[in-house]
């Protein structure tokens, strides 16, 4: 029998457990409960920039600029080659599409992210981030794991099925993601993987014309044959073409994230993507030494920045681009002194971002503080635990209630307000140490007095649509505590129910407000 | 004979011995072919020698003796926990209880192997002489098979073939027993002369099967009668009674051989003459060349590699250690192009996971829980579609025999997720060998401090990848296996990371960030296609 006949036959009638870097996923009886409405077709895409991204050197605070440069001479950026976000805030001359992408309001910088007692080791902290555990803790299921599998508790048993016909987690790369990691089992599953799985990626592979490459073409062509998800990924990605003109070439992280928007628009229900980049370990040569505003680390930053770019036009042009949020992260920062390299050491807290068209477009947060004196160990300080985060994505994207947040997160972390209107507008949230306390008058017909009590710190007050979406933005600064006002002006607003939602770090209030 | 469509490309066709110390490479392919799982201290241990040498050492007899299976199942009123049950008289109400010993005895006869050929070569035989566990009736005539197949595996041919013919498990399963002077039971005399001798050639006119014919069949049949169990002491013994004492004559193919008056003898007789044919020898031949090199073979193969060590065979009277030795340590044995084109069965699989990544498995200090270890591997294979012990039919299992797949049969939609899930059971999950019992866990230190710089990261993947996997794998796998363990970061980040572990051995987060890094790293590499080639 002529072989390649022979496998593509047998390709025929085997169908289709999934075989996938060690994770076995069969067939059993029992309807999951998550059909798309569970994540209400919403995606999460993290984005793992391996090695410890330098911060300081993404987002800068200008206002720290002096301090900065005495701290890290070799590879201060130059301040007037800095993109500028804000007054006191600018960001690495290679990223402006993520400038593009914050002024067209789809970007969030969150200051300052880390947890307490941090750990230095790349294995540890990535362990740390992923799992979502304490420090001192070895926790061997990962946060998104353990979501899914609250979703999920008969997994893998019987999946595929009728009812949860595609993976639930999908990591573009060689091994699953810690972070999708359940009790026992991984919850996802491997696209491009050593085997080859997806050809569109990896290539063909070719095998040598003898006896052990006869057979090891058998084992892989039905390897992949088995992959239970195979025919709904392979499907899903023929749905749909890549078609933004912005998607850079030999950019690895926008060539999987390119795999993620097709899947995406193809009709995937999976709820999470992980992709990753590498190069981030920057101890040496992190800059061009008298042009620092080239070298790796901007290369690095130009790559993050361009694919997420694209990313987001692609969404955007498919009509998914409501439907998805990303978060960049990183194992931990850098310190905040250049080293003798040319580079930076291991740190700790650093900027995490957030994309997406429903997302807070803020910079959240203080600037680090950096001291005029800088010691080659000091650090940036964490202000947020990194799993408020989370606890925010958890809450208000995938919206699942507090309690199960916390169980998922192990701990009760505060929230934040990630996205445009974080709170679902159907449902009035009330809160003790932040609210709304007047609006006057009602119904409001051109302007009015918005009166509010909080406790001082960095507040928003937006006014959102039905949709959630915002339609005007009427603060967003550092107020004192106590009773604040503020006057709203209609500017043409089409009349209609409308919500102010007003939030600080960890608290949020909305109330209903007639427009006439 | 094969298509000859499939030619190997290149291949050497020579018997002659592979010159030379074996080198890495080449003790690997001896050992995973003659072993279940080479462990890298062991390919170590050969890799010096030549390949005569190695097979040589992989050819003596143990000095042990084989211990027998025990009783491990409070259940067993007979039995106490710790005793052996095989000098007691059966009693089926305790059938399930020594089944289970028996079955993990075996089981774990292949986890604990030395270096020794015998193993492989008791399955080889079981597989050849298949008697079936679901079938027998008696555990102490599994246990009188097995003792059967270990003492003669490295023995001769004609004797083990003699000795089973007569054996208690051989005559349960096959009808030996049922077989009478008037009227006979041709099941054992079929088999013998299609399967365990001499092996059906095509249909070359009704009841001509080229090497023998259905008369043959029914003459042999009534030489065998007469064989019986005495239930009481379990042994089999000859009542010439039920023995037919008529003239027995063999076909044209047999040159009408004729036999008679001899009693308890006549089989043995009936063995002779079948033997006395070059195909019987030529059948084991090719069998045993599909069970250690690879299941083609083609017309070169035929003329330069069976036909000599047929002859060989021959003149060593159906010695087995002169044939192995000659085959195991030829040039075409060792030819690159036949390296890793074995599918590892599921014993070697399983098996080969524990041993090649140094599991520590329970010892007899506790032996339900061995037991138990035991058997939830042997489980793990009967989900890939091996039952030791129980193979399909008396055929054996089709990997070795079915035409055109052979060994690909192992491959499919069903084995391939229990392939993985084991993997990730032993790296990943534990073993729990009983209910009630601590799992057991995977420890990847042992294995890395097997590699001579663990903290050199392509020195820990390189010895990783030259241990499992038969070929040399490309850049890009290399790299990503890389990446797998370290990813997305400098090289030197793994020696950091490691030496923190190493300078800081109660660091248990450390400690444990690095096993999950090594772990991870194992779980990919064995669910590579590569993997599943010796």
């Amino acid at each position: 029998m002529d072989r390649r006949k022979f496998i593509k036959n047998t390709a025929s009638f085997i169908s289709l457990p999934i075989f996938l870097n060690g994770q076995a996923l069969q067939v059993l009886g029992a309807n999951g409960i998550y059909g798309p409405e569970a994540t209400n077709g919403k995606v999460l895409v993290l984005i793992q920039l391996d090695g410890g991204n330098d911060g300081l050197n993404t987002l800068i605070p200008l206002d720290m600029y002096a301090n900065l440069a005495n701290a890290r001479p070799q590879i201060i950026l130059p301040e007037n080659k800095i993109l500028r976000l804000t007054d006191t805030q600018g960001l690495h001359p290679s990223m402006a599409d993520i400038k593009n992408l914050f002024d067209e309001e789809k970007f969030m910088f969150i200051q300052n992210v880390g947890y307490p007692q941090p750990n230095l080791s790349h294995f540890r902290s990535k362990e740390i981030i992923l799992s979502a555990s304490d420090s001192q803790t070895v926790v061997s299921s990962g946060w998104f794991g353990r979501y899914l599998e609250f979703l999920h508790p008969e997994y893998p048993e019987d999946y595929p099925s009728g009812t949860n016909p595609h993976p639930l987690a999908i990591t573009i790369g060689n091994s699953d993601s810690p972070s999708c990691q359940g009790n026992l089992y991984n919850m996802g599953v491997v696209l491009q993987n050593l085997n080859s799985s997806y050809e569109s990626q990896s290539g063909t592979q070719t095998f040598p014309d003898t006896p052990y490459g006869y057979e090891l073409e058998y084992i892989t062509q039905v390897m992949k044959n088995t992959e239970k998800y195979l025919e709904v990924v392979s499907e899903a990605a023929d749905l749909s073409e890549s078609t933004s003109a912005f998607w850079p070439e030999n950019n690895s992280l926008a060539n999987k994230l390119k795999i993620v928007a097709r899947l995406i628009a193809g009709g995937l229900h999976t709820p999470v993507y992980v992709v990753n980049l590498g190069g981030f370990d920057t101890h040496a040569n992190q800059v061009v030494t008298g042009e620092t505003e080239t070298g790796n680390h901007a290369n690095l930053m130009s790559t993050v920045s361009q694919a997420i770019f694209a990313f987001q036009d692609e969404l955007k042009i498919q009509h998914k681009e409501d439907n998805v949020i990303g978060l960049v992260y990183s194992e931990f920062g850098r310190r905040i002194a250049s080293n003798k390299s040319n580079g930076t050491d291991h740190g700790e807290a650093y900027p995490m971002m957030l994309f997406g068209s429903r997302i807070n477009p803020v910079v959240y947060g203080n600037n680090p503080d950096i001291p005029e004196e800088v010691e080659s160990k000091a650090n940036v300080k964490m202000d947020l635990d990194f799993r408020s985060i989370y606890a925010s994505i958890l809450k208000y994207w995938f919206e699942i209630e507090e309690t199960e947040v916390s169980n998922i997160l192990l701990n009760n972390f505060d929230v934040i307000p990630i996205l445009k209107s974080a709170v679902n507008v159907n449902q009035i949230q009330t809160s003790e140490k932040i609210k709304i306390s007047s609006v006057y008058p009602i119904p409001v017909t051109s302007t009015a007095i918005i009166r509010f009590v909080t406790q001082g710190g960095q507040i928003t007050l937006t006014l959102v649509d039905t949709n959630g979406k915002q339609v005007q933005a009427l603060l967003n600064s550092n107020v004192p505590s106590g009773l604040q006002q503020i006057t709203f002006s209609r500017n043409g607003l089409p009349s209609g129910q409308y919500f102010l939602v007003l939030q600080n770090k960890s608290e949020r209030f909305s109330q209903p407000i007639i427009i006439q | 004979m094969e298509n000859s469509e499939w030619r190997l490309k290149s291949a050497i066709i020579s018997l002659s011995p592979e010159a030379g110390p074996l080198g890495y490479n080449n003790a690997k392919h001896l050992l995973n072919r003659c072993l279940f799982g080479a462990r890298h201290s062991e390919i170590q241990f050969i890799q010096e020698k030549t390949a005569e040498e190695a097979v040589n050492y992989l050819l003596q007899d143990p000095l042990d003796l084989l211990a027998p299976p025990l009783g491990v199942k409070d259940s067993d009123e007979e039995i106490p926990v710790g005793e052996t049950w095989v000098n007691t008289k059966y009693n089926s109400k305790y059938r399930s209880q020594r089944l289970y010993s028996y079955n993990n005895w075996w089981v774990g006869r292949l986890v604990q192997q030395d270096l020794s050929l015998k193993e492989k070569m008791v399955l080889f035989w079981h597989n050849h002489f298949v008697i079936e566990n679901d079938v027998i009736r008696n555990t102490n005539y599994n246990y009188q098979y097995n003792i059967l197949l270990y003492s003669q595996c490295l023995g001769n041919f004609k004797s083990l073939t003699e000795e089973m013919t007569i054996n208690t498990g051989m005559l349960n399963y096959l009808n030996g027993v049922d077989n009478d002077a008037g009227s006979p039971n041709e099941n054992y005399a079929r088999e013998l002369f299609e399967l365990f001798t001499i092996g059906k050639g095509p249909l070359i006119e009704e009841g001509n099967y080229t090497y023998y014919t259905e008369h043959d069949i029914r003459e042999a049949a009534k030489v065998l009668t007469g064989w019986k169990i005495n239930n009481t002491t379990e042994q089999s013994y000859f009542n010439s009674n039920k023995h037919d004492k008529t003239e027995k004559i063999f076909s044209e193919i047999f040159e009408h051989h004729s036999i008679s008056n001899k009693g308890e003898n006549e089989y043995k007789d009936l063995i002779d003459m079948i033997f006395a044919r070059r195909q019987t020898a030529r059948h084991l031949v090719r069998k045993l060349y599909r069970w250690f090199i690879y299941y083609r073979i083609d017309e070169e193969i035929e003329a330069g590699i069976i036909e000599p060590l047929t002859t060989l065979f021959i003149e060593n009277n159906f010695e087995v250690k002169p044939l192995l030795k000659t085959l195991l340590s030829s040039k075409h044995f060792f030819d690159a192009n036949l390296k890793g084109c074995m599918i590892r069965n599921p014993l070697e699989f399983n098996i080969g996971l524990l041993r090649q990544l140094e599991f520590e498995t329970p010892d007899s200090a506790d032996l339900i829980a061995q037991y138990g270890f035991w058997n939830a591997i042997r489980y793990q294979t009967t989900l890939q579609d091996m039952d030791l012990g129980n193979p399909p039919d008396v055929a054996g299992w089709p990997a070795w025999y079915l035409a055109p797949l052979f060994n690909e049969i192992w491959i499919n939609s069903a084995t391939i997720p229990n392939r993985a899930n084991v993997i990730s059971q032993i790296i990943l999950r534990g073993i729990r060998p009983a209910s009630g019992l601590d799992k057991i866990y995977y420890d990847p230190f042992k294995l890395a401090y097997q590699v001579s710089d663990p903290s050199d990261i392509n020195e820990l993947i390189a010895t990783y990848t030259g241990l499992l996997f038969a070929q040399s794998v490309s850049q890009e796998k290399i790299n990503g296996l890389k990446e797998v363990l370290n990813p997305g970061l400098p090289d030197f980040e793994w020696k950091i990371e490691w030496n923190k572990y190493v300078n800081n051995p109660e660091d248990e987060n450390q400690k444990n960030a690095i096993k999950n890094r090594l772990n991870n790293l194992l779980v990919v590499m064995c669910s590579m296609a590569e993997y599943q080639l010796i």
